[in-house]
């Protein structure tokens, strides 16, 4: 029952967030198509994939901050925290049941999302199992997986960031993500501008979606990579129980 | 199995340098109608949240039902039925919030959810932020009390209610609670009300409990001794709460042994006016200190 609970907070997002989705990529479906037609060239599915990547990284970044908001860190800014602390479950099962859910609701929509794009590719190039990446086959499965996995780990990190933020903060949590992810775009550009050997990590895996080598990377270092980043992404609810276990709600 | 619901040793909660509990010790019998009364900051709430698990304590020992609530705090909340904030979900109606609720308790019942909404006049499908103070109250009564508890505890649960709430959350207490031989443990500063209906009581201020016992025994012990001249050194006599002089006359306010005292001073010489039982309220402030002499009382056995 619960799990209810956070459905009702949530479900309106989650609803908004698929038609949003949905209605993005097929506006930019129609725009590509379109172009490509009109030029009486071959549309190129690569530059699609790039359009649509940094399209969907804001909206998914939103939404995980979105999703990181609901949940016990809403009760506690609410000052409902000793009611919903107070039915019988453990500080664990308040925070992996929000997470879970949330996370589950979010993959739904990053998958839903990708499905769209790659549907999208396929009738840019229909009969290829591959697109071309700066000039190399790539196979469509390892961009769809990719992205999926780009997007869920991004979506992932806002999540757990405004979660732990909301239970720390309460109603103040919410700003505090938003101030430290401008924080890190910001000090990324510093970074890149004063030191051109140093590359701080993308938030989402964009050097590897736009690279031709995704097939290698997954063989090489792409599983490391993702590993790490969920790895950082679960850091987050796991601090918000152990926070919640040590303090005193109020 | 033990008997007691509640039982404190030595209990302390620290905020900084404020010593919010501070020593309690305490008991409350299985199946008993308890009053825990205190002043605004004396550390009631505090001791409640601790009980319920919400809050660490800084040290001591404390038994809910027989278990740890640092440890046992989920099979604690399974049989105990608590009302802290009178804050719940503001978004939730009562019918959404009876859902809510209903899964996490094994003995909870919707006849007995729909029942009080009936005898308190709840309107559940308005959403808890649009209710008034006293609806909330008694929304948050309703939870705790459809839930099947063996234990209740409600923290000042009449606090901004009007006499008729006031009255009706009063009936169903003592009919669907003290009636059926569960246990109710009862903060307030209301000592009228708790009054009507406690049968057992503790004083606590500053974070220490002072006074506990029946309410009947209190009320049968506690008496002030009126009599002509001034005060004697009575250093002696241990059951002396407080000693007050003026206009020619003495009070003093024993906690037990009122009629051997009296005796005792007659045979001094003095002159008795009257001896007179005390009511709730009035040792209420005896023990919290607010007469002219004020001698710490130890807890009643």
């Amino acid at each position: 029952m619960y799990l209810w609970k956070y459905w009702r907070e949530s479900r309106i997002t989650f609803a908004v967030a698929l038609l949003l989705v949905a209605l993005m990529l097929w506006a930019v479906l129609k725009i590509s198509l379109g172009a490509a037609q009109h030029d009486g060239q071959d549309s190129n599915p690569a530059q699609i994939y790039m359009i649509m990547d940094g399209i969907l990284m804001l909206p998914l970044a939103f939404l995980g901050l979105r999703y990181g908001s609901f949940g016990v860190g809403r009760d506690l800014g609410e000052g409902c925290g000793s009611f919903v602390f107070s039915r019988p479950g453990s500080r664990a099962f308040f925070v992996w049941s929000d997470w879970g859910f949330g996370m589950a609701q979010l993959l739904l929509i990053v998958v839903a999302a990708n499905s769209v794009l790659l549907l999208a590719i396929h009738r840019t190039a229909p009969g290829s199992g591959s697109i071309l990446v700066s000039g190399v086959p790539v196979s469509l499965f390892s961009v769809f997986c990719l992205h999926c996995t780009a997007g869920l780990l991004l979506c992932g990190l806002m999540f757990g960031l405004t979660y732990f933020s909301s239970v720390l903060l309460k109603s103040r949590g919410v700003m505090l993500s938003i101030g430290f992810l401008m924080a890190y775009l910001v000090a990324k550009s510093v970074v890149s501008h004063y030191w051109r050997d140093v590359t701080l990590p993308n938030l989402s895996l964009t050097e590897f979606s736009v690279s031709p080598s995704i097939d290698g990377a997954f063989a090489k270092n792409l599983g490391l990579i993702i590993a790490l980043r969920a790895g950082i992404a679960l850091l987050f609810p796991v601090a918000a129980q152990l926070l919640l276990q040590q303090r005193d709600i109020d | 199995m033990n008997d007691l619901a509640i039982e404190t040793h030595a209990l302390h909660k620290h905020y900084g340098d404020v010593h919010a509990v501070d020593g309690l010790d305490m008991n409350v019998p299985r199946g008993a109608v308890y009053g825990f009364l205190g002043r605004n900051g004396a550390g009631k709430t505090t001791t409640i949240r601790m009980l319920a698990g919400l809050a660490h304590p800084s040290r001591g020992q404390m038994r809910v039902l027989g278990l740890d609530p640092r440890t046992d705090s989920v099979a604690i909340l399974e049989r105990t039925g608590l009302v802290i904030d009178k804050m719940l979900i503001p978004s939730m109606t009562g019918n959404d919030l009876v859902r809510f609720n209903r899964g996490f308790f094994p003995r909870w019942s919707d006849a007995l959810a729909a029942k009080y909404s009936e005898v308190l006049e709840l309107d559940m499908k308005r959403k808890f932020r649009k209710l008034s103070t006293g609806n909330r109250t008694k929304l948050c009564l309703l939870l705790a009390l459809a839930q099947g508890a063996e234990l209740i505890m409600l923290d000042e649960p009449t606090a901004g209610l009007d006499p008729v709430v006031t009255d009706q959350l009063l009936r169903v207490l003592v009919e669907d609670v003290a009636n059926e031989g569960r246990t109710l443990f009862l903060s307030s500063h209301h000592l009228s009300e708790v009054e009507r209906i406690a049968e057992w009581v503790g004083i606590i201020d500053h974070g220490k409990l002072l006074l506990e016992g029946r309410l009947d025994d209190m009320r049968a012990n506690f008496c002030r001794i009126r009599v002509v001249g001034e005060a004697l050194g009575l250093a002696e006599w241990p059951d002396i709460v407080s000693v007050n002089t003026g206009q020619g006359t003495t009070e003093y306010v024993v906690r037990a042994n009122a009629d051997a005292l009296a005796a005792h001073l007659q045979s001094q010489g003095a002159v008795l006016l009257d001896v007179t039982s005390l009511n709730l309220s009035e040792i209420f402030l005896e023990v919290v200190g607010k007469g002219k002499t004020y001698v710490p009382v130890e807890v009643l056995a």
